[in-house]
């Protein structure tokens, strides 16, 4: 299982709760498998064509994903995902 | 500094515990009475009064050189903005992005880029607080962020909540990067990276850092004018 760190916008849909763990095998079914367990946190992550939107970045074991294999970057048990949306509060 | 709220106030107190010895406040709005508890410049007898003009006169009865404008910046300004810093303050000036506005810190990143001004961004959400250096070298907003999210899906510090320790660490933080900034704006160990605070845990983690090869405006960074600015 991967630790996925839940921002404080989405914790909505995780009734507030800050971690939870995810079994996946890349970003992409691990967002799939979020969204079984917490309906509608998909649609804040990705857009209508499935892609990461502009505003949210992730980043497995602190690295972009951009940099590694987008959707595809490989997940395993252990990793730490962080998905992190841009905040504005000053 | 762009905002004197929240963020900026400690900022502005770690600018000044830093030794700053000049200052530009920025911010268009005056202090209210909900604004008290995180503000932490201002007091029950500023109520009322410009924000950005009760910084600049606690900072001055230190023996800082600080200029108030009380201002709203608009993201469309922010080009002619930056040019007139550089026109009065030269190169070496760093700005500081406090406000509550998505598309202005997207604004300040693009143009400070282009200009080659360092600046420091922050933004805090309940206890959240995020804080990024953009400089001459590096990665910048845009590498993390694309683009600024559509305002019904940014919730806010009246809607989310924010503590003021919050607000707090990230601004001292954020001041604490633009002093490292000033003394080596082209230090690569700071550019570009994100660091997340996490008040609940007392965490700060440091993520990517790295420039995104096809980012629109930091990969236009030519190597001539890099090398000129340091």
């Amino acid at each position: 299982m991967a630790t996925v760190r839940i921002p404080t916008p989405l914790r909505k849909f995780t009734q507030g709760k800050e971690e939870v763990s995810v079994s996946a095998t890349n970003v992409r079914e691990l967002i799939a498998n979020l969204e079984t367990s917490f309906p509608g946190i998909k649609e804040r992550i990705c857009d209508e064509q499935g892609a990461v939107r502009r505003f949210v970045n992730v980043f497995v074991a602190d690295e972009d994903i951009r940099f590694l294999d987008n959707l595809d970057t490989p997940v395993k048990d252990g990793d730490e995902i962080s998905i992190v949306p841009a905040i504005a509060g000053g | 500094m762009i905002g004197a709220g929240g963020l900026g106030c400690p900022a502005l107190l770690g600018l000044r515990a830093a030794g700053a010895r000049r200052v530009l406040v920025v911010d268009p709005d005056r202090v209210e009475p909900s604004n008290l508890h995180r503000q932490v410049l201002y007091d029950l007898g500023d109520v009322g009064a410009a924000k950005a003009e009760v910084a600049a006169r606690k900072l001055a009865a230190a023996g800082i050189d600080a200029r108030a404008r009380v201002h709203r910046l608009a993201p469309a300004d922010v080009p002619a903005f930056v040019a007139e810093l550089v026109s009065a303050r030269g190169p070496d000036a760093v700005v500081l992005e406090c406000t509550d506005a998505p598309a202005l810190k997207f604004a300040m990143n693009d143009a400070c880029v282009a200009a080659s001004v360092p600046l420091v961004i922050a933004a805090a959400l309940a206890l959240t607080g995020h804080v990024i250096a953009v400089g001459r070298a590096g990665g910048c907003y845009r590498c993390v962020f694309e683009a600024p999210p559509p305002v019904e899906l940014v919730p806010s510090c009246a809607s989310a909540g924010v503590l003021g320790t919050a607000v707090g660490t990230t601004g001292w933080l954020q001041a604490a990067i633009a002093v490292q900034l000033a003394s080596a704006p082209a230090d690569q160990g700071v550019l570009g990276r994100l660091h997340v605070l996490d008040l609940g845990r007392g965490t700060i983690r440091t993520l990517g850092g790295r420039s995104r090869g096809d980012c629109p405006i930091c990969s236009a960074r030519t190597v001539s004018s890099v090398t000129t600015a340091t």
